[in-house]
């Protein structure tokens, strides 16, 4: 699942192998800063990944060719007939159920912005580039969405 | 700056660290305000738990086995230079005789939380031999217990496809000699009774044999909980009935 995230967030096998080692080596080194009653272990390890991601999506982008994996299989062909929204499979994940109908009640504009953000790792400017809309708006579409999110989050 | 005036702001700013959408110099000032502000850290956890389970509807993806190899090296390497003053958790017997943990993430996180314990028990380890995994388990149930006054931890895991449960305590067995200890899996549906899996010998480690394989006996279990139950051969269908040494998360590492 990790794996995943990160494949997701960078869309380049090699860059999620090396954020995968890099994190299970920072879990290593601060696992006693981790405390069960702030959050769940797995949900400790993903913020890993997910922020580890985020410092390499701020390195300049280089494009290299994907190699395939040693079973032959590209992982992103996973992904690639995954597209375009892993939001559909969200509906039918039981423990995802809260959030699934929470987003739901979002405006669309504000649920793709958020979603974008989560899985792909999207800066604002960003979002603004791929929705075509400029950054301020952006901005208040994920402000509110997350607003009315953790409102809806809470009552549940 | 604080935001414990202004927790509508803290809790915007969390929000969006959470989701990534908060970047560059305004992510590592954020990062940095957490270490001293509680209320701030603990909204960013918890919109890191309320987004967590976005990620659930990502296929899974088993990395390649280069990747648990490098990681491999990566923790024995630290595990090495850090070992300044020896300890059980640091000698490389540990690691060899417990491979799991330096090959999964989730396994590699309870060891690491064994690690930072502060003082390795003073009587020398039971011999019971634990066989060494030649390879990387595959996919595992692992678990980490542990009881509030963190006298005892104890760690195990099954592969999926496996009935042999390995584990390992840290701390001393409560009680010992006093009945014996059963390991329950606690299923997500509430009103459902706690399933006995396996009787545990008051060892440092040692491997049980589940019924059936892991799958079978853990699926739908997210918990796991150990408890002293009266006599050598409790009675194990209604529940326990003894005191509860230690409860803890039951994790899949796929």
């Amino acid at each position: 699942m990790l794996f995943a995230v990160a494949i997701r967030m960078l869309r380049r096998r090699d860059q999620a192998e090396e954020v995968l080692q890099d994190c299970y080596l920072s879990i290593w080194n601060n696992a006693g800063a981790y405390s069960h009653a702030l959050s769940a272990p797995m949900t400790w390890m993903t913020a890993i990944v997910r922020n580890r991601c985020l410092d390499v999506l701020r390195r300049p982008l280089v494009e290299v060719t994907l190699e395939p994996d040693e079973d032959g299989e590209d992982p992103l062909d996973k992904f690639e007939a995954d597209e375009p929204n892993p939001l559909e499979r969200l509906c039918a994940i039981a423990d995802a159920e809260a959030i699934a109908r929470c987003l739901a009640r979002l405006r669309p504009e504000q649920r793709q912005a958020i979603v974008l953000a989560f899985y792909e790792g999207l800066s604002r400017w960003e979002l603004a580039a791929r929705l075509g809309r400029p950054v301020g708006t952006v901005k208040t579409w994920i402000r509110r969405g997350l607003e009315q999110l953790g409102a809806c989050l809470e009552g549940t | 700056m604080r935001y414990g005036n202004n927790p509508e702001l803290g809790d915007a700013l969390a929000a969006q660290y959470a989701l990534g959408t908060l970047r560059g110099r305004a992510r590592r000032r954020l990062a940095r305000l957490a270490r001293d502000d509680a209320a701030l850290a603990r909204a960013i956890r918890e919109w890191e738990q309320r987004l967590a389970p976005l990620t659930l509807a990502l296929p899974e993806i088993r990395p390649p086995d280069r990747v648990w190899r490098a990681i491999e090296r990566r923790v024995a390497m630290s595990a090495r230079s850090s070992a300044s003053k020896p300890s059980l958790w640091g000698s490389l017997a540990f690691w060899r005789g417990w491979g799991l943990v330096t090959t999964g993430l989730a396994a590699g996180l309870i060891g690491a939380i064994l690690l930072q314990l502060p003082e390795p028990p003073a009587r020398a380890p039971a011999t019971v031999s634990v066989p060494a995994p030649s390879r990387w388990p595959g996919p595992s149930y692992v678990a980490l217990l542990g009881d509030a006054e963190r006298k005892i931890r104890i760690m195990a895991y099954v592969a999926r496809d496996s009935r042999e449960l390995r584990f390992r305590i840290e701390g001393e067995w409560p009680l010992e000699g006093q009945g014996t200890y059963v390991m329950w899996a606690l299923s997500d549906h509430p009103g459902a009774p706690p399933r006995a899996i396996a009787a545990l010998p008051a060892t440092r480690e040692g491997t049980v044999q589940l019924a059936a394989v892991a799958d079978d006996v853990l699926e739908g279990f997210p918990r796991m909980a150990v408890s002293l139950e009266p006599g050598a051969r409790p009675a194990i269908q209604d529940g326990p009935k003894g005191p509860v040494l230690a409860t803890g998360e039951c994790m899949k590492t796929w």
